[in-house]
């Protein structure tokens, strides 16, 4: 299929689940807030500006002129046009792209993204604060999943949408390591930090914001112990937004795309995607606390980001960065 | 006269380019004023040269560099024998009812209308009228014209851009060669006579440097012709107010600058940040002793 | 909408009790309440109607639309407001004979035009032979002199031409013009055509229509014939200029119908004179493209240089004869109105034959003679620029203010080469709906004119209908809308 529209569909699919992701972990930290008001200012700040940091929004976040609240931040990750990563930009971009393809997707798909982003645009703090804003963030969950339900009912299984299932899985996976990285740092960085009561309660909130808590439960009973939790968010290979399990959809999707003899690969993105799924497949936990939770997750990352680099040179690179024509400044004056 | 040129041109852009496609009229031509005897293009990065001739006759290049590069340069070396050592050579005297009747609108067409740079204004018309004194020689009031231009036009480098008309350059009374060139097509077309735009070089020796006004040197050149029946196409300078002869080299014609232009292109990627450009035009017989 | 306007008398039967004719010829009646043979079926089942079903209908007539997406998006900003394209119920019927009159008429007409076209490009023995002025190709705004004596495929340039035809007083239809660029529309009629079997498809067992629907494979068909390679299966492909252009819908549909890509200039890359499409598995080459884009938006090192619809070096690769365009660059010198006015002679030219359609009378303005009477008689004529469409910058004589006239008759002055004038001719009429009761509504029609091996015309064509009363205008952007048309096998 044409690059550009490979490109647009894997774009608009990493939109979506960027806003989902986005509005759940605001979801669960507002949550969260409320038991913890008994601790210091300095901390409960720590824990909102932690959620941008993930985002790596930290430094657009200090110039953005907002609060240093949990208002700001609401603010900030959720309408800030200014903001490439917020919810309404998200939902703005994913439509933007949904409209240029529209061949591609189905009828449904458009409608569904569409009303969203005319519901999300007439939406702004205040009424979202006074309307409530569990509210909000339910809908754009609910809004999300229903766009993958409708994509996976309406759109043929196909080149497009593998694509979409390649941006989707792409960005859940860098999403998920990204906000265990910092919560975790969070609550274990400190040498002389003791130990709160309200520890577990932050560490479910990292399962809630990863919409793991229930399966989580179900894995291990009740116990809240930080190194099965890192376990269960990495390496589970059946709980659908573990980072195994969102590689290998990618490392599937791609092998669909360009299909080629199994244990084989044709191009890089097939071989990162590949290494990566084997790499998955033998580690353990030890594997990922021996060199440091922070280290493995941050070369983790790294790979990520390779092998986004990889999909879009082998497959989108055509349509990739750069704006449309630009005459050459070259008539020269005689 | 045997002249060599060595035109360069470099562009360096903000940051990696790709998908660079361009079109170049920098092959000088062979007619009956001139030849030429020798001709190179190089590109860096390297790209294989097509080319065609394009309705006005100029032998057109073009060429793609699709992968990533941060600079472009062209090169042309060339050797050009010219052969117009009087330009004065001819004894007819073409009036204007002689030109009416003579011209054979058809293929002419192109260059009586108006074109992108040139629209025929009223402005251009009066200046016209001025200048047309009851001259029926048209020769005679070409050459009125190309004085009166280089008297009272300013060459003014920077006072224009490669996108002024000849609407604006005439409106602002100043500009470089190719205004210069574009307001006497302008005049020229508004009285009925046949003309045409020309991209090219000039070669100053010393002798000439002494006529001409150092500061209007400009290494890739413009002027125009004009169409005389039973004479042909004369070349007129209205920059430096000379006749064209060998001094001249001739790369590409054409209705005006869009038509004749050296060197363009489109590319995707960030702007240019500099364009260089030197010329070396120099007289062989010269380099030979 | 419609159902808030549900009135308590039967009105159905009574519909046609004001219905009038004013002066035009109406195509469904010949006299009061005397329909002719070919629409009695029909218009015995629209007095049928009760008032609920023909509101369903109207609704049926909607939802189809809209499902099948048939809507004009209008953008401002970045909203995009989807308006159900205008589609009025009453289809126009054509029966047999006047149809083969009509289909006789445009294969004659674009026989005539390619070959002018052909010699415009080459020989120009038309103008050698003082048939058409010189003066009028060169100075024809689309003549594209870089391609003299370029030779084309099959020597064909109009592959796909939309021909607009009306009806006089007497009846006669009358050629109005000839789009040889990107003539758009057909989109609405296969559109319209599905929606009308849906909402009366007891009523096309009734009648013994001609299908529309072989209309993309005729184009597919016809696009493949003109490759440039001899290849089993040639890659074609539909050239858009983006979803913002608002003939995109008709881009897509087309596409889709063909199984073809769409792409847009973008997505085309052109290396060693070759065009390729970029794809995610590398680049494929591309033997033909069927252009929506004018010849001027192609290729940006050639053409307009701020255009970023195009392609640089698309028209190197084309020069170089590796990629076929549909229709060929150049065609526009047959779209100029004041050339129009010299198809009869073009006719009469090539293929030594009267034209079997006529011309509505045209004068040129850059004819002196004709100029005077254009100046004086303004009001009473259509004033067109030559090389617009869509009905814009046009004067309606009739309708416009003294001001008007005046400015006008400026414009005109100071450039005459580029208008034309027509007396305003009172084209017909066909019944449409208006709220609840039928009233007649100005009717053009556009069929489409496929030349590739053979000559290919759809049935009937695109009838348009300006929806509003008294209006003559019948173009989309401007309030018209359209109506299924039914070309019969037989005559009624």
């Amino acid at each position: 299929m044409l690059s550009r529209v490979a490109d647009s569909l894997y774009w608009l699919s990493r939109y979506v689940e960027r806003a989902e992701n986005t509005a759940r972990v605001l979801d669960v930290q507002l949550d969260l807030s409320i038991d913890l008001h008994h601790l210091s200012r300095k901390e409960i700040w720590q824990q909102w500006e932690s959620i941008v940091i993930a985002m790596g929004e930290e430094q657009n976040f200090n110039h953005s002129g907002l609060a240093h609240t949990a208002q700001g931040v609401a603010e900030f990750l959720a309408f800030q046009p200014s903001n490439p990563n917020s919810i309404l930009t998200c939902i703005r971009y994913a439509r933007e792209n949904a409209r240029s393809v529209r061949e591609q997707i189905s009828s449904e798909m458009w409608e569904h993204l569409n009303s969203l982003f005319l519901s999300v645009k007439n939406m702004d703090s205040s009424k979202m604060w006074k309307e409530g804003p569990h509210r909000f963030f339910k809908e754009i969950k609910g809004a999300a999943q229903n766009f993958h339900g409708i994509t996976d009912a309406t759109m043929t299984h196909s080149e497009g949408w593998e694509f979409i299932r390649v941006g989707k899985f792409l960005e859940r996976a860098d999403k998920t390591t990204r906000l265990l990285d910092v919560r975790h740092h969070l609550l274990q960085s400190d040498a002389n930090r003791v130990s709160r009561l309200t520890d577990s309660l932050e560490w479910v909130a990292v399962l809630k914001s990863c919409s793991a808590f229930e399966a989580y439960r179900k894995a291990f009973n009740s116990s809240i112990e930080p190194q099965k939790i890192v376990q269960f968010l990495i390496l589970h290979d059946a709980f659908p937004r573990s980072t195994q399990f969102s590689i290998s959809q990618v490392a599937d999707a791609l092998r669909n795309i360009t299909p080629v003899t199994q244990g084989q690969f044709v191009n890089t993105a097939q071989k990162t995607a590949g290494r990566l799924r084997a790499d998955f497949a033998f580690w353990d936990i030890n594997d990922i606390f021996n060199p440091g939770l922070h280290q493995f997750l941050d070369a983790l990352q790294l790979r990520f980001n390779h092998l986004a680099d990889a999909i879009s040179q082998c497959y989108l690179s055509h349509s990739q960065a750069y704006p449309d024509e630009v005459e050459m400044t070259i008539q020269q004056q005689q | 006269m045997k002249i060599r040129i060595v035109h360069r041109t470099l562009f360096e852009y903000e940051g990696p380019v790709v998908n660079s496609f361009n079109e170049s009229r920098l092959r000088p031509s062979t007619d009956p004023m001139q030849q030429c005897l020798e001709y190179r293009m190089l590109t860096e990065p390297g790209a294989v040269l097509r080319s065609y001739h394009d309705l006005f006759g100029n032998q057109v290049e073009f060429f793609e560099i699709n992968h990533s590069h941060a600079r472009m340069s062209v090169e042309t070396h060339c050797v050009v024998e010219t052969l117009l050592s009087n330009p004065f050579d001819f004894s007819q005297i073409v009036s204007f009812e002689d030109l009416q009747s003579a011209i054979n609108r058809e293929t002419l067409h192109d260059y009586l209308i108006e074109s992108p740079y040139i629209p025929l204004t009223p402005e251009l018309w009066r200046c016209a009228m001025d200048l047309h004194q009851p001259q029926t020689d048209v020769w005679k009031s070409v050459l009125n014209i190309n004085e009166h231009l280089h008297r009272n036009l300013i060459y003014h480098p920077g006072s224009t851009t490669v996108q002024t008309s000849a609407t604006e350059a005439l409106a602002q009374k100043s500009g470089v060669c190719q205004d210069f060139a574009h307001i006497m097509i302008g005049i020229l077309r508004s009285l009925k006579i046949p003309a045409r735009y020309v991209s090219g070089y000039i070669y100053e020796s010393d002798a000439m440097l002494e006529a001409v006004d150092r500061e209007k040197q400009t290494a890739s050149h413009a002027w125009c012709e004009v169409y005389l029946p039973g004479v042909g196409w004369r070349g007129v300078d209205p920059t430096n107010n000379l006749v064209v002869n060998d001094h001249y080299v001739k790369l590409a014609v054409g209705r005006d600058y869009a038509d004749a232009t050296p060197l363009k292109g489109t590319y995707r990627g960030p702007k240019t940040r500099s364009m260089q450009v030197s010329v070396k035009v120099q007289r062989m017989e010269a380099l030979v002793g | 909408m419609a159902f808030l306007l549900l009135y308590l008398f039967p009105l159905m039967p009574d519909a046609f009790q004001n219905y009038s004719f004013d002066g035009f010829y109406e195509e469904m009646f010949e006299a009061p309440n005397k329909p002719r043979p070919h629409y009695r079926k029909l218009h015995r089942r629209l007095t049928e109607l009760a008032p609920e079903e023909f509101t369903e209908k109207n609704r049926m007539a909607d939802a189809a639309f809209l499902a099948q997406g048939i809507t004009f998006t209008l953008y401002s900003g970045e909203e995009g407001t989807e308006r159900i394209f205008p589609f009025d119920l009453v289809p126009r019927i054509l029966p047999a004979s006047e149809w083969e009159k009509i289909e006789a008429g445009l294969k004659q007409r674009i026989t005539a035009l390619n070959l002018f076209l052909h010699d415009i490009y080459h020989e120009q023995n038309i103008l050698k032979d003082k048939v058409i002025p010189h003066e009028m190709i060169a100075s024809c705004k689309h003549f594209r002199r870089e391609f003299m004596n370029f030779s084309v495929p099959r020597n064909i340039y109009a592959h796909v031409c939309g021909t607009d035809l009306i009806r006089d007083q007497d009846g006669s239809y009358l050629v109005l013009e000839d789009n040889l660029r990107t003539p758009s529309g057909v989109s609405y009629l296969l559109e319209s055509r599905k929606a009308m079997k849906q909402i009366f498809p007891n009523l096309f067992a009734d009648h013994a229509v001609r299908p529309v629907e072989p209309y993309c494979q005729e184009l597919l068909t016809m696009l493949k014939s003109i490759t440039p390679h001899e290849r089993e299966n040639p890659m074609v492909v539909l050239l858009t200029p983006g979803i913002h252009n608002s003939a995109y819908f008709e881009h897509s549909f087309l596409a889709r119908e063909m199984g073809i890509e769409i792409v847009q200039g973008k997505d085309l890359i052109v290396q060693n004179s070759k065009v390729y499409t970029r794809t995610t598995h590398g680049l494929k080459q591309v033997d033909v493209i069927y252009r929506r884009l004018d010849d001027d938006f192609l290729d940006p090192s050639v053409f307009r240089k701020d255009s970023i619809l195009g392609t640089p070096g698309l028209v190197a690769a084309y020069r170089a004869g590796n990629v076929s365009l549909a229709n060929a660059i150049g065609t526009g010198v047959a779209d100029d109105k004041a050339i129009y006015a010299f198809v009869p002679a073009i006719i009469r030219y090539y293929l030594q034959q009267d034209a079997i359609l006529s011309n509505v009378p045209t004068y040129l303005a850059s004819n002196p003679k004709e100029l005077s009477h254009i100046l004086e008689n303004i009001e009473t004529m259509v004033v067109k620029p030559v090389n617009e469409s869509g009905g814009y910058g046009m004067l309606v004589g009739p309708q416009a203010t003294r001001e008007e006239c005046q400015a006008f008759r400026e414009k005109i002055k100071a450039s005459p080469r580029n208008y034309i004038a027509q007396p305003v001719i009172p084209f017909s009429r066909l019944c449409s709906t208006a709220g609840q009761a039928f009233e007649g509504r100005h009717i053009d029609l556009r069929p489409y004119i496929l030349y590739g091996e053979k000559i290919s015309i759809i049935p009937g064509g695109l009838t348009r209908v300006a929806l509003r009363k008294g209006s003559l205008v019948v173009n989309s952007s401007q309030g018209g809308g359209s109506k299924d048309t039914w070309v019969l096998y037989g005559d009624e």
